[in-house]
């Protein structure tokens, strides 16, 4: 009876992990999109995450609007600004990509900003796109719709960026320019367009984030900006170049703080992120240690 | 042929009649010129400006004062990673609340040898923390360290500022500060101790910078490789700067605790305070440390005068950051309208690119000299005893690929040796395992009788071995003297060998130009007077002619001969170009595939027919 008590936590643990690192790969997509173009970390995502999901909040909940009609109105308005920022990045391109990170850090501030303006001063969550009712129990937690259809679209967004990039002539493109810009252009590739687009596309995968992750973790700049730091401890592990490595990154960060977490928190108050903590370090060196090679070898 | 040797020595430019006989032509101008008064203004402003908030400003902006010293204080511990390292360390804020709630923690209790262990476990804690980072860096660097204190960052703050035991709860735990009443109350005296640490701190960092130690620091981090090449221990230069930056922070987290009475609550250490704290030095331009200070007290003044405007948060925090970021990028453009405006052209440093392009004219009419300058000072050029760098059995392997396989290799004292091969063939690798920029898989290399194979390359350096890079590796915002001169041991003169170097090598005139502004062959040029300034027992020259004109090219050869001849030191170099190749080598190998294809006198070698196959790109298998 105990064995059977302490496998069904354990399932659980698991699959509460497995959605939480789903939250995280969400928000992964979008910075691995925009490092994909011009090696830029793109800051601005959780900035995004909470304008578009804001925006969403407002059409659907005060609004009136049919959840899809909000939930288009989001991802456009974060194409937007992800379009704006990708601007402002070619316009940065003499810049240290330092700066120019610190700089899409800035455009989240103001995000945040704008969207304390716009929404009510009390916490709030967005109706989920997937229906806020109906769901299962597995073990001991239960699975909401909402998070199967996370779950289901993370997965489908993922394989589908990892198609583009790869066997798309898009791809072929962007892989072009984010290997040499300069080079890319005197093949004619329009580099312009491409940083925008692929900076637009990053955005909409940002507020689509901002969509999914707000229902569960409340609509609030701070929660969001934590998401997006594991999210992108999560990314790095691929180098932050690939979308299916980010999402396995994303959801090894909260399977370790599922399981990990949930033996550690009985230690102490704060320690369940220290398991979260221990693997994102050692991801970290992993990916810094194992690119520093291959830049001597390409040496 | 050596101008003016006389008794075993060699020659040195003195200068123009104007000059005195140990200045060189830009100390000269340069001690001409002096201390350009616009660079007085600005640390007399913050001179200004804190002796204002001592004795004028109202009670609570001189609390903001002190708040704004503090800040200051965190931006200078991480101005020296970002300015000597080049790296991002996202971590300020949570190392200054550790500091200061480990010094609340233990000094909680009012007694003066509790504040004494508060601070010394504090500001320990922070500097061993930090350090840990300097190391980490040796391992990760780039966008990767940034992550990892980022890491570091998340950690502290949800794991050890959620102990409410070191924290103190909602509360916090008092801190004892001096009780004073009256004009000079409690606060003015808080600000007073506030201001002498960070100006005893500022002038300590001050005077670092003005010395050599900042050219190793800067080549650590700008040039690693090349850091190694003139033999700078990069992981003890890395301990220093991360040390030292902890050391600040650390300090600045006590000050922290003391100026509020009370260390602020975790929120005030997150990580996007970290962002602001690393705001300051990148708004400041990386330059002086008195704009930092200056921008550390605009980023504390701002939000006190926008308060009655009630604006966000983030609003004003974005603000700052995109302001700070805009100044520290249109610097350069405002300080060149502004020289335009004022017309001094006399201002060296100020002026050091626009210089740097008349130098490299001059430098265009006064190639190598062939012949020493007519007024001489004698620099000891006699044979030292060199060893042999002798490689065996070398292999090197990245993944699968066998770059080198089996290789041996020899240069004696005073031999020249080439090798040649077709791109790919390993040359350069074989450099890199001769001189320890790559692990060997197989194999032993030797100097002379000491078996130096797991030797790490810094050290083989100081043994000495030289190098020179097929990319020259030089730091960018270093003259080309801080260049040649990185890296010199305690106790080592190699000033009177570098400047005659210098001249020799035709460098001279641009000895005080950065090296962003030299052209890539005279790059070659620096990065050759750097190894020999040395003495090495083997010089190792990867490509020394790629990029020079073809007058230039018979110059270098000239002077590499005769200085070799006098000095007697082996030499093996890697050169497409054949003429150089004839000119300068005794002796032959030709490397096909990671492996060596043949070898032997030069005049043997070159007449093998496979030879020729491999310079006209044939497949030749070995």
């Amino acid at each position: 009876m105990v064995v059977g008590v302490t496998a069904s936590v354990f399932e659980s643990a698991v699959i509460i992990g497995i959605f939480t690192g789903t939250i995280y790969a969400m928000m992964a997509l979008g910075i691995v999109a925009s490092f994909r173009i011009n090696r830029v970390v793109n800051l601005g995502i959780p900035g995004i995450a909470v304008f578009g999901a804001t925006i969403y909040f407002q059409m659907s909940n005060v609004w009136g609007a049919p959840v899809l009609v909000a939930l288009l109105g989001g991802l456009v308005v974060g194409g937007v600004v992800g379009a704006l920022l990708g601007f402002c990045n070619l316009k940065m391109s003499a810049w240290p990509r330092g700066f120019v990170m610190i700089f899409t850090l800035t455009v989240s501030l103001f995000l945040f900003g704008w969207s304390d303006k716009i929404l009510p001063p009390i916490q709030v969550s967005p109706a989920s796109p997937f229906g806020d009712s109906g769901g299962f129990k597995v073990a001991l937690t239960f699975v909401s719709n909402h998070q199967i259809g996370t779950f289901i679209t993370c997965i489908l967004v993922t394989l589908l960026m990892g198609w583009v990039v790869t066997k798309s002539r898009i791809g072929v493109y962007v892989r072009a320019i984010y290997d040499d810009g300069d080079s890319a252009a005197t093949l004619g590739i329009p580099l312009g367009y491409f940083v925008v687009g692929v900076w637009a596309v990053a955005g909409v995968l940002a507020a689509l984030a901002g969509i999914l992750v707000s229902p569960r973790v409340t609509l609030d700049p701070y929660l969001i900006l934590f998401v997006s730091i594991w999210a992108l401890a999560g990314s790095i592990l691929g180098g932050l170049e690939s979308f299916g490595i980010a999402f396995v990154g994303s959801i090894l960060v909260g399977l370790s703080q599922g399981i990990l977490g949930g033996g550690l928190i009985h230690l102490g108050p704060g320690l369940e992120n220290l398991g979260a903590i221990a693997v994102v370090a050692i991801a970290v060196f992993y990916a810094g240690v194992k690119r520093r090679d291959l830049a001597h070898i390409q040496t | 042929m050596i101008g003016t040797r006389r008794n075993g020595g060699a020659a040195v430019a003195e200068g123009d009649s104007s000059t005195s006989a140990d200045e060189t032509p830009a100390q000269a101008k340069k001690t001409r010129v002096g201390l350009p008064p616009t660079r007085l203004i600005l640390p007399t402003i913050v001179l200004c400006l804190g002796l204002s908030g001592e004795f004028i400003l109202p009670n609570h902006l001189t609390y903001a004062a002190s708040t704004a010293l503090c800040y200051g204080l965190v931006g200078l511990g991480l101005y020296l990673p970002l300015a000597a390292l080049r790296e991002l360390p996202l971590n300020g804020a949570a190392l200054a609340g550790l500091s200061a709630y480990l010094f609340a923690y233990h000094a909680s209790g009012g007694a003066a040898n509790k504040t004494v262990i508060g601070v010394l476990v504090g500001v320990g804690l922070c500097t061993l923390v930090s350090i840990a980072g300097g190391l980490a860096s040796l391992v990760v660097t780039g966008l990767y360290f940034t992550v990892a204190s980022l890491v570091v960052q998340i950690g502290i703050e949800k794991v050890v500022f959620s102990i409410g035991k070191l924290t103190g709860g909602a509360a916090g735990r008092g801190v004892a500060q001096p009780d004073f009443t009256g004009y000079f109350n409690t606060t003015r005296v808080v600000f007073l101790i506030t201001g002498v640490t960070c100006l005893v701190i500022t002038t300590t960092v001050w005077r670092v910078k003005k010395t050599k130690t900042l050219s190793n620091w800067v080549m650590t981090g700008h040039q690693p490789e090349g850091a190694d090449a003139v033999g700078i221990r990069r992981w003890v230069q890395k301990v220093v700067i991360f040390g030292l930056s902890g050391l600040l922070i650390g300090v600045a987290g006590v000050l922290f605790a003391f100026v509020n009475g009370t260390p602020p609550p975790p929120p005030q250490f997150g990580v996007i305070w970290s962002v602001i704290f690393l705001a300051i030095p990148i708004a400041s331009g990386l330059r002086t440390i008195s704009s930092l200070w200056a921008v550390a007290a605009v980023f504390t003044a701002l939000p006190i005068i926008l308060e009655s405007h009630h604006i966000n948060p983030n609003l004003l925090s974005g603000s700052i950051l995109l302001v700070a970021l805009m100044a520290s990028q249109s610097q350069d453009a405002v300080m060149a309208r502004i020289r335009n405006l004022r017309r001094q052209p006399e201002v060296i440093e100020e002026l050091a690119l626009a210089e740097g392009h008349q130098a490299l004219e001059e430098i265009h009419e006064k190639p190598v000299l062939a012949t020493a300058p007519a007024k001489v000072k004698e620099v000891d050029l006699r044979t030292k005893v060199s060893r042999a760098l002798v490689g065996t059995d070398i292999g090197v392997t990245f993944g699968g690929v066998k770059a080198v396989d089996g290789v041996n290799v020899r240069v004696g004292p005073g031999q020249r040796v080439a090798i040649v091969g077709a791109n790919g063939a390993g040359k350069t690798t074989l450099f890199n395992a001769l001189t320890g920029f790559v692990p060997l898989s197989k194999g032993t290399v030797q100097l002379g009788d000491v078996d130096i194979t797991g030797v790490p390359a810094y050290a083989r350096i100081r043994q000495g071995i030289g190098r020179t890079f097929q990319l020259p590796r030089l730091a960018e915002i270093l003259t080309v003297r801080q260049n040649v001169l990185a890296g010199q041991a305690q106790g080592e003169d190699l000033i009177p060998r570098a400047e005659w170097l210098m001249e020799r090598f035709g460098i001279m005139a641009l000895a005080d130009i950065p090296i962003q502004v030299v052209p890539f062959g005279t790059r070659r040029k620096v990065e050759m007077v750097r190894s020999l300034a040395r003495r090495p027992e083997v010089l190792l020259i990867d490509e020394p002619v790629s990029g020079l004109e073809d007058e230039e090219v018979g110059e270098l050869l000239e002077v590499m001969l005769e200085l070799q001849a006098a000095e007697g030191w082996g030499l093996l170099a890697i050169e497409h170009d054949l003429r150089f190749v004839t000119g300068i080598a005794e002796q032959m190998m030709v490397m096909v595939d990671g492996k060596v294809l043949t070898e032997g006198s030069i005049t043997d070698v070159l007449a093998d027919e496979r030879v020729r196959q491999v310079y006209l790109g044939e497949v030749v298998s070995v």
